[in-house]
């Protein structure tokens, strides 16, 4: 109901009222224009009520205007609309009004003018001229014979003039006869009708126009509007001592001439007020005319003021709604205030907006979704221990987890939709790694797998590596799904298990025969000593001291593989890495040909650590570098500590570097495999056995050749093994065993 | 049209105009007899040009004169003890070429060969107004006053000039009220 109330169109209907009114009053001010009474009653009021109403509706006109002028230049939305509507309408209601006002005008002017003709004014003079001749032509005979009756009466005793008079006022056909004496004294009087009023003598006024001989005469009209004529005549010789005598005689006008007289007279008197009224009657239609123009143009104004609003408010809010939509607020909903095309195009913004928002909160409960989907496959690709590259068709980079990043050593976040042959030069094992796949993806091949070998500055790397060709995904250019991963541990941990086993099988069955052969070697000698003399004896003294020292060389063998082999049980306590290595280099302080410089790190976090263990490990390094170091002029081994926390948790890194030549490179890749060596004596065992002790505290060990100057310089064993973080002490079984 | 339009403009804006040269130059009372009272003016009359216009042009022109006799209450305004009005018209008789001064009820028609004589008949007749005041009614005392004024009757003219003279000054011909003290 309120609502209903709300959208009725109060200003319309307001509008309405007062056109009605203004024609009401309109039509009441034409009345009162030809109705005295109405115009003395009405005019001023109804002037009045035009004149405020014009005011009233100017003053609103100039405001509404001023108001659309300044929201034109403010830009508000559909304020140039109302302004164009609005000056159409002026100019619809105008154009036809302005014609309508010019023609009637004209009319009015000529139309009125065209009332009054010269030949009908002059013919009204002509007859009221005629008339006045007429009259006077019988006022100048009643005038002679009034002179001519005074003459005669001027002798006449005035006991007799009463009968004389009444005589000659019936001989005359006067309607009366009045003899005056001296100072206006009514000698004697005679009248027509016993009941007429009672003579007077003439006025003061008519006494002093008359002149001897020549007598008054008028033409005087009468309350019942016909005519008299007062003819009032002096004596013409006026004697010495005689009583100076006036007759005044009234004389009545012929009816039929009198009333033709007065029509002439009221007819030319009529027309000329009627031609001397033409001007205000002119003015008076147009003032009536221009009040009606004004306040139609005021009210065509008005209307066209509130309509234009009417019709440019749902545009005015179709512009700001979409502006609010285009700057994304797809909730906007504008009311439907009408039931017409506007009010159609206003429900149908109402429903897209609808939509928009529906579909808006749809896209944005999928983003949702998906977002959650592509976290979870990130989290689950981050998690993955194997690397995992995605490239669109043109071999452009669009995904890659953590262990790709990490296998290939190069920051591929960092280049997210690179070319992979655009890494050439900036991480080599990528450049490398596409070098060796490039061929299977740009065959586009559906599924391959194949082994990769990468190189290092630390060694050689197995990277195992699948593919698929997903032709349909990335926007229809296709995807390669790479995964691959780091075999290198794993085959070095084969290649371990396998060198064990073949340590243990060596020293189960070789040791065990060793024993005897060397004691039968020593009986053989002992017996054979006794009985064989000279040359003899010399090669039996020698072949079974070869034997004899070529078993003992087989058991020192064999204790190593045995050593390599075995995992003996590790006695974990907190250990002061830096005492340690004091400890072990201290020993080498007496080698003339090298000197061991320390690098150490004071207040290194301890590590839990097998002492005995480690120190070998230590003896392994440091006599590996010192005999590295034995041909350089200046040798020197360098041995450092620091603690470092990469992520990977805290640990401590030990760094034993030497200025020798190096470990060449074909070495490098398997430096810590069994049996690998370059020196004539050694057995090849000391750096795998420094591995697996490395391996049995929980650490890494590396090696690689420092870069001096563009080319190799000497070895460097870095070891990285976690802190002691307050874990049990005791005794820790190697989980081979 | 140029004329008519300056005109039309003129008049829309009010514009003042030559107003009435009528003026009340005294007036005085006597008492007739016992129950009429005399009330004279004495009238310097003169019509403005607009008038004399009109009347040249065959329009009768009629004067209202008006005379009363009051006395002021406190705080509640003026109490009319009586009041008497009088209406003359001046025209212009064509057959006779004479001014032609007539009462309301044309019981009595003056004729003036001339303007001057006519306007002189119309000051006398519109300044003698008898008032019908009984005089024992009046309370000794009471501060009585007479007023009289004169004004030209808008409501005679022609509509035309009604609009006219409700619109311009130059009809303005009312006076303002003359008064004076009965004793």
């Amino acid at each position: 109901m309120v609502l209903g109330l709300r959208r009725f169109p109060w200003g319309l209907l307001g509008m309405v009222l007062l056109f009605l009114l203004l024609l009401a009053s309109l039509v009441l001010m034409g009345d009162a224009a030809q109705n005295s009474a109405r115009f003395e009653q009405l005019f001023l009021w109804l002037l009045a009520f035009h004149g405020l109403v014009l005011v009233a509706l100017g003053i609103r006109i100039i405001y509404q205007f001023s108001r659309l002028i300044v929201q034109y230049r403010d830009g508000v939305p559909g304020s140039r609309l109302t302004l164009r509507l609005v000056a159409g309408f002026m100019l619809v209601a105008v154009l036809p009004v302005t014609v309508v006002y010019y023609f009637s005008f004209k009319f009015l002017n000529e139309g009125v003018d065209s009332w009054f003709d010269v030949r009908v004014e002059g013919a009204l003079e002509d007859a009221l001229e005629l008339s006045r001749s007429s009259l006077d032509l019988r006022v100048r005979q009643l005038a002679r014979e009034t002179q001519d009756v005074m003459g005669q009466l001027q002798d006449v005793s005035e006991t007799l003039v009463p009968l004389a008079l009444n005589d000659v006022r019936a001989q005359m056909g006067a309607q009366e006869l009045t003899l005056v004496g001296a100072n206006n004294r009514i000698i004697a009087s005679s009248t027509d009708s016993p009941i007429r009023r009672l003579p007077s003598p003439p006025g003061s006024d008519v006494l002093l126009r008359m002149s001897p001989g020549q007598p008054f005469t008028r033409l005087e009209p009468q309350a019942d509007g016909s005519l008299v004529i007062r003819v009032v005549a002096a004596a013409g010789d006026r004697r010495p001592g005689a009583d100076s005598r006036i007759l005044q005689g009234i004389y009545p006008v012929d009816p039929r001439m009198s009333a033709l007289a007065v029509r002439v007279q009221d007819a030319f008197v009529d027309y000329r007020e009627f031609a001397y009224l033409r001007g205000p009657i002119k003015q008076g239609f147009i003032f009536t005319m221009s009040l009606a123009l004004a306040i139609s143009l005021m009210a065509a104004l008005w209307a066209g003021l509130l309509v234009a609003r009417r019709l440019v408010r749902p545009v005015t809010d179709l512009a700001e709604g979409t502006r609010l939509v285009a700057s994304g607020d797809y909730s906007t909903r504008l009311a439907v205030s009408r039931d017409d095309e506007l009010g159609f195009l206003v429900r149908s913004f109402n429903a897209m907006t609808r939509t928009l928002s529906e579909a808006r909160q749809e896209a944005e409960r999928n983003r949702r979704l998906l977002d959650a989907e592509r976290a979870y496959l990130e989290s689950v690709l981050q998690h993955l221990r194997s690397g995992v590259l995605a490239l669109d068709g043109s071999l452009r980079l669009r995904t890659a987890n953590a262990a790709a990043c990490q296998i290939l050593e190069c920051d591929l976040w960092a280049g997210h939709n690179r070319f992979l042959s655009e890494y050439d030069g900036e991480c080599t094992l990528v450049s490398q790694f596409f070098d060796a796949i490039s061929d299977a993806l740009t065959r586009r091949e559906q599924e391959w797998s194949r082994e990769v070998v990468v190189f290092t500055r630390t060694g050689r790397k197995v990277l195992m590596t699948r593919a698929v060709w997903l032709p349909n995904l990335g926007n229809n250019r296709g995807l390669h799904a790479i995964v691959f991963d780091d075999m290198t541990e794993f085959l070095r941990a084969q290649r371990d298990a396998a060198w064990g086993e073949v340590a243990r099988r060596l020293a189960h069955e070789i040791k065990n025969p060793l024993t005897p052969i060397q004691l039968s070697a020593e009986r053989l000698s002992r017996r054979l000593g006794k009985t064989l003399e000279g040359s003899d004896r010399e090669v039996l003294d020698r072949a079974t001291q070869t034997i004899v020292q070529q078993v003992e060389a087989m058991k020192t063998l064999v204790n190593a593989f045995r050593d390599y082999a075995q995992a003996p049980r590790l006695a974990l306590v907190p250990l002061d890495l830096n005492d340690l290595l004091r400890d072990v280099c201290e020993l080498y302080g007496g080698v003339e040909h090298a000197r061991i410089v320390l690098d150490l790190e004071p207040g290194l976090p301890a590590i839990r650590a097998d002492a005995g263990r480690l120190r070998q490990l230590l003896h392994n390094l440091i006599k590996n570098a010192m005999e590295a170091v034995a041909q350089q002029p200046s040798g020197e081994v360098r041995v450092a500590t620091r603690s470092l926390d990469d992520g990977n948790g805290r640990r401590v890194e030990l760094r034993v570097a030497d200025n020798g030549p190096g470990i060449r490179p074909e070495f490098l890749e398997r430096i810590f495999e069994p049996y690998t060596t370059d020196k004539p004596r050694g057995t090849g065992l000391g750096l795998a056995v420094a591995q697996k002790i490395v391996e049995e505290h929980g650490g890494m060990i590396e090696c690689h050749n420092e870069s001096v100057g563009g080319s190799a310089g000497g070895a460097v064993f870095v070891i990285r093994i976690p802190v002691d973080h307050g874990g049990d002490d005791g005794d820790v079984g190697d989980e081979a065993e | 049209m140029r004329r008519l339009l300056a005109g039309l403009l003129g008049w829309m804006l009010l514009i003042p105009s030559v107003t009435m040269a009528t003026e009340i130059r005294d007036a005085d009372h006597v008492w007739q007899d016992h129950d009429r009272l005399l009330v004279r003016m004495y009238l310097d009359m003169e019509l403005p040009g607009v008038v004399l216009d009109a009347l040249e042009n065959g329009v009768r022109v009629d004067f209202i004169s008006e005379a009363r006799l009051d006395y002021r209450r406190w705080l509640i305004g003026e109490r009319t003890v009586a009041a008497q009005t009088r209406s003359v018209r001046i025209e212009y008789y064509e057959l006779s070429r004479h001014y032609v001064v007539t009462d309301h009820q044309r019981q009595q028609t003056d004729l003036a060969p001339t303007l001057g004589d006519a306007l002189e008949i119309l000051a006398r007749r519109l300044g003698r107004m008898v008032l019908d005041v009984n005089r024992d009614s009046l309370r000794p005392g009471r501060d009585y006053r007479l007023a009289t004024r004169i004004q030209l009757d808008h409501s005679a003219l022609p509509l035309p000039l009604q609009w006219d003279a409700r619109l311009r000054s130059a009809y303005v011909t009312r006076l303002g009220w003359y008064r004076w003290s009965l004793d």
